[in-house]
């Protein structure tokens, strides 16, 4: 993890590493306790680490692993996740409740099920998903806390 | 209802956390994605996911803790790795069906 403090906003970014299950979620799980920690409050932080999980899972499993940056303001956070894998040919399959191309081995860890970027979007107040066939995938989520 | 008296009620084995924490409902489902869904903070989560992934979403739901029916447990690592974000996970011989009835019975 890296800090790059700016005044007012904290930039948190991590490596997102390929294929590896037993760490993946490490940057969700270190974004979630940062929050905890500037007293965010509970509905916020948790419709905030679910988001960033799913997208972070997805670089896991398809994205071959990519960069996650959280950027955490007073007011807000926003996740970007940037991936240089595969791409989305469709994205609004790829958005539909169901749709997965997820391989046996990796439903038979739990996933696959389709429901991952829809979630992102339930749980997020704004979501951007860009890609390129060939060069890769990001993916902006974007929380507002209150007030 | 708490996660400790769930355990002495069903009889269940605890096998990670000790944490005790309050329990609002009960969610079922093993694909981990429909649990970020739908699993809600203070719920009992039953699955046969015991893979270091459901300690990581049991983390992000909230959850209030975890059961594994049909006597199923953990590997170590898992179990080191829940313990250390105090998450509760308890073994049932029960199955998920006997132990939602009974839950909810416990809940009214
Ligand atoms: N970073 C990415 N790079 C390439 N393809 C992606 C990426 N993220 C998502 N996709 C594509 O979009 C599909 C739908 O993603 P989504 O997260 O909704 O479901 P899933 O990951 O397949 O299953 P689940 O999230 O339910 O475990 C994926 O199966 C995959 O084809
Ligand atoms: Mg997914």
């Amino acid at each position: 993890m890296v800090n790059d403090n700016k005044s007012d906003t904290l930039i948190q970014k991590y490596t997102v590493c390929a294929n590896d299950f037993a760490s993946a979620g490490a940057a969700s799980a270190s974004v979630k306790k940062t929050l905890k920690q500037l007293g965010f409050s509970p509905d916020f932080i948790r419709r905030t680490s679910i988001a960033m999980y799913e997208g972070e899972i997805n670089m896991v499993i398809h994205g071959g692993g990519g960069i996650a940056e959280a950027e955490i303001a007073e007011n807000y956070v926003k996740i970007t996740l940037t991936d240089e894998g595969p791409g989305i040919a469709d994205i609004d399959l790829a958005m539909r409740e169901g749709f997965s191309t997820a391989s046996e081995s990796v439903r038979e860890l739990g996933f696959g099920a389709g429901m991952g970027l829809p979630n992102i979007k339930k749980q997020a107040d704004e979501i951007n998903l860009s890609s390129e066939v060939g060069v890769g995938t990001t993916l902006v989520i974007s929380l507002f806390s209150g007030a | 209802m708490t996660t400790k008296k769930l355990e002495k009620e069903l009889g269940l084995q605890r096998l990670s956390g000790n944490v005790d924490k309050d329990i609002e409902s009960c969610y079922i489902s093993d694909m981990l994605s429909r649990v970020l869904g739908g699993c809600q903070s203070g719920d009992v989560w039953i699955t046969v996911q015991t893979s270091l992934n459901m300690v990581a979403v049991a983390i992000m739901t909230e959850a209030a803790c975890v059961i594994f029916p049909e006597g199923l447990s953990a590997p170590d690592n898992v179990v080191e790795k829940a313990d250390e974000e105090g998450l509760t996970i308890f073994s049932s011989k029960e199955t998920a069906f006997s132990l939602a009835t009974k839950i909810a019975a416990l809940l009214k």
